[in-house]
């Protein structure tokens, strides 16, 4: 697998797009956090937990961009940690709050301050823990991770895929598209008082059945369930 | 630059000084700033409601739809890296469980507090729920009456309903006590998901009923109506639909004149006269970390129970001649059965819970029915939580079951959270003196001061009727045409964030840290009126009851003699 660099990896992860996101975090030497090897293992891993296949891989959904926008939140002012509110401009609102990010209090600043410099350390740590096991089978890699490491990168890659787009990941909103999730609703919401009941979105109805199921419940999916089941001592009806 | 200071900022001289700005302190602000008196409140966390004092418009709030900051970055609630809270079940574990230092059942520490991250569901407490020290003989427990009674409490909880404009159906919980006035509002638009759950109560003879709610169905209060954006319980409203104590109460004293609020200012200590029968000040940190001073006639214990006997113990054991401050700590007894069925029921759009049943709750004494609590009908997660839910069971069921692809498929196909529905008992907790808050030996937080340790278990009376109940869940769920029905495995720690006791309230000094009024036993001028007053937990959500509640301690300062009289229509 070929080294890949900061800038290679925007344009995988939807480039103009997601550099449009973030505020100037720049693409000099000089605010890199990740080696190319080590950004080169955090994508192949990320494709081991999100597999590529007709929709994006987790390397795809954003998860450098992600990580790296975490771990460099205190370059910018206000931090990027809280991407603002009450809402975006993607379902039905005029601007886009999301995108100004929240000030931090004296609490806060301490706690992110500090938990992003563990992060960043227990990659560094992590990572070159992982290029000293020489497995280069990503997904035996993967599964020879240590725990904590491994919960980590699950943890990361997951929410850069699912986590609202600010935040550097979920380019296009393709991870929200994926699993069929509408993401952040509002102004618009699922249901809205007209004066003498509830109107309500068509393709996205709140009281009623959906109009289809896009993606149903598959024999392997269901052989898990009915297995978790089991193991819980719950039951399964027929 | 951040604001912190909020309200009439040219107020010097305070008639109280509230510590808190959740459910159980701005009630009280309210009341004494509409009396006229003079009010500052001081709260530890942030306000991310701009604009909450300006008259002129309704608060901006900073919150969103944005499960990462709300769930996963701690936006609203502690940081359990800089200010964690310690556990063990009981002193044979040493001084605590190294593993489960942290989040701690950690509420919201903002303005607004706990009541900010609820999906605000109001119900009432039982008439009987006043009553457990006498019908209930349960070896171990420390069971007593309220010294309060329902029929008492009932137009606080009416007034309560008013200011926070709660939505609810009048008669439709059987099992619910007489009520003087109907729901300010109706229930609003139902979702699908507990429809259908609704359809297997209905089956089995149980009596499905809108959830009472703080969320407005129609506009109300000068607050548009919900429009069910999905992002509810353990989110902090970002359209001012939840009638929050913080954009109901605190807002209209803050517009008064008569109310000064500093976020970010945290008390660190209660000082005592010189006879100890009174507070004399409190020492704070202010927001950019330098040391404060506030002085006022009076003070009012309201940052939560956990945090109330904390504060209490961090001031040299201040109001504890009974013995009892930081002790009979409650939580409630949660018992989780999720339901899969093969449709998308898609419960995660609208407001997480819009309906429950109230044929769990039991009664006293009664072996066919324990006392368990009110089910909530409850609606899925959101994606990311999902995802750890799947690593979760896939880890659970043992090496080699993970795969990516199978990840994949589980998050497309989505049997843990558009095709779940949820029932939760929120069963009684049985109150013990060993369930208890106190100062950890030597884990201190970002301003080196000692973190609350909780020593608790579960009492067999709790443990007991949620197993009764476990499989009568599971078959709900069947009626309801589920594919899949399981009850959840508990955690070490307990599931719910509905913390109470620690500061209980009676009749008799030597049994209680706080008089029938609210007000500690031993000081003159200090009073308690959050969650930490109960005696017992009833089993149903406490909000409306700390609502209730407080509006009373605030009305008995105001007067003494008959604090009904100070209720506004």
């Amino acid at each position: 697998m070929p080294a890949l660099t900061r800038r290679d990896l925007f344009r995988l992860v939807g480039g103009a797009a997601v550099l449009a996101q973030l505020p100037a975090c720049g693409d000099n030497a000089g605010d890199r956090v990740f080696t190319s090897a080590e950004l080169n293992m955090l994508y192949a891993l990320a494709n081991v937990i999100i597999p590529p296949d007709d929709k994006p891989g987790g390397a795809e959904l954003g998860a450098i961009a992600y990580i790296e926008a975490l771990v460099t939140a205190f370059q910018h002012t206000p931090p990027m940690i809280y991407a603002g509110g009450p809402s975006s401009d993607r379902a039905g609102g005029n601007e886009n709050d999301f995108l100004t990010f929240v000030e931090l209090d004296r609490v806060s600043h301490a706690a992110w301050q500090l938990d992003t410099m563990n992060i960043k350390q227990q990659l560094v740590d992590g990572l070159a823990a992982a290029r000293a096991l020489n497995i280069s089978d990503p997904a035996a890699l993967y599964d020879s991770l240590d725990d904590d490491f491994r919960t980590l990168v699950f943890e990361l890659v997951t929410e850069a895929a699912w986590a609202a787009p600010e935040y550097g990941g979920n380019p296009n909103l393709a991870g929200w598209a994926m699993i069929h999730f509408e993401g952040d609703s509002l102004p618009m919401g699922y249901s809205q008082w007209n004066g003498s009941g509830y109107s309500e979105r068509g393709e996205a109805p709140m009281s009623t059945p959906n109009p289809s199921d896009p993606e149903p419940l598959d024999d392997d999916v269901s052989q898990v369930i009915s297995e978790v089941v089991a193991f819980l001592g719950g039951q399964t009806f027929t | 630059m951040r604001k912190t200071v909020f309200g009439n900022t040219s107020l010097a001289q305070f008639d109280a000084i509230v510590i808190g700005s959740g459910a159980g302190g701005n009630p009280v602000t309210y009341v004494l700033t509409a009396n006229n008196l003079k009010v500052l409140v001081l709260e530890a966390g942030p306000c991310h409601l701009d604009f909450l004092d300006d008259a002129t418009q309704q608060p901006v709030p900073r919150f969103s739809n944005d499960e990462l900051k709300i769930e996963h970055r701690n936006f609203i609630e502690m940081h359990p890296e800089v200010e964690p809270r310690t556990w063990r079940n009981t002193p044979a574990d040493g001084d605590r469980i190294e593993s489960l230092t942290g989040n701690v059942q950690n509420l919201p520490k903002t303005v607004g507090g706990g009541g900010l991250h609820a999906d605000l569901k109001m119900p009432r407490f039982q008439p009987t729920d006043f009553q457990l020290g006498t019908l209930l003989d349960v070896p171990g427990a420390n069971f007593a009456d309220w010294p309060v009674q329902y029929d008492e409490l009932e137009a606080f909880y009416a007034w309560g309903e008013r200011l926070c404009g709660v939505q609810g159906k009048a008669g439709a919980d059987p099992f619910a006590g007489a009520r003087s006035s109907d729901y300010p509002m109706p229930p609003g638009n139902p979702m699908y998901g507990s429809t259908v759950v609704g359809t297997g109560l209905a089956s089995l003879g149980y009596t499905m009923f809108p959830y009472p709610t703080a969320v407005n169905s129609i506009p109300y209060g000068g607050r548009p109506a919900c429009v069910d954006c999905g992002f509810c319980s353990g989110y902090p409203c970002p359209t001012n639909a939840k009638g929050s104590t913080a954009i109901t109460m605190l807002r209209s004293a803050l517009v008064s004149g008569n109310c000064q609020l500093r976020a970010e200012t945290r008390v660190v200590k209660l000082v005592p006269n010189a006879t100890h029968t009174a507070i004399a000040g409190v020492q704070t940190i202010e927001p950019d970390g330098s040391p404060g001073m506030y002085t006022a006639d009076r003070y009012v214990l309201a940052a939560s129970p956990i945090e109330d006997a904390r504060l209490l113990l961090l001031s040299g054991g201040l109001g504890n001649s009974s013995g009892l401050v930081g002790k009979n700590l409650m939580f409630h007894y949660q018992t989780i059965c999720l339901g899969i069925f093969d449709e998308r029921v898609h419960g995660y759009r609208g407001r997480t819970v819009d309906h429950g049943f109230a044929d769990f709750r039991g009664a006293p004494n009664d072996p066919d029915h324990p006392l368990g609590g009110i089910v909530e009908i409850s609606g899925g997660g959101l994606p990311i939580g999902e995802a750890a839910f799947y690593k979760r069971i896939l880890d659970q069921l043992g090496a080699g079951r993970w795969n990516g692809a199978l990840f994949k498929k589980l998050m497309r196909q989505s049997p843990g959270r558009d095709r779940v529905m949820v029932l939760v008992i929120q069963a009684e907790d049985a109150p013990q003196l060993t369930n208890a808050v106190d100062l950890d030996p030597s884990i201190l937080d970002l301003d080196h001061l000692p973190v609350p340790r909780i020593t608790y278990q579960n009492h067999m009376f709790e443990v007991t009727a949620g197993q009764f109940y476990e499989p009568k869940l599971i078959q709900i769920f069947g009626a309801a045409g589920a594919r899949h029905a399981a009850i959840a495995p508990r955690d070490p720690l307990p599931a719910s964030q509905h913390v109470m006791g620690t500061l209980r309230f009676g009749s008799d000094a030597a049994a209680s840290v706080c008089d029938p009024n609210g007000k500690l036993w031993d000081l003159g001028n200090l009073w308690a009126s959050d969650g930490a007053l109960f005696p017992t937990s009833s089993g149903y959500n406490p909000t409306m009851t700390i609502v209730a509640l407080a509006l009373r301690v605030a009305a008995a300062i105001v007067n003494p003699t008959s604090p009904q009289s100070v209720i506004t229509s």
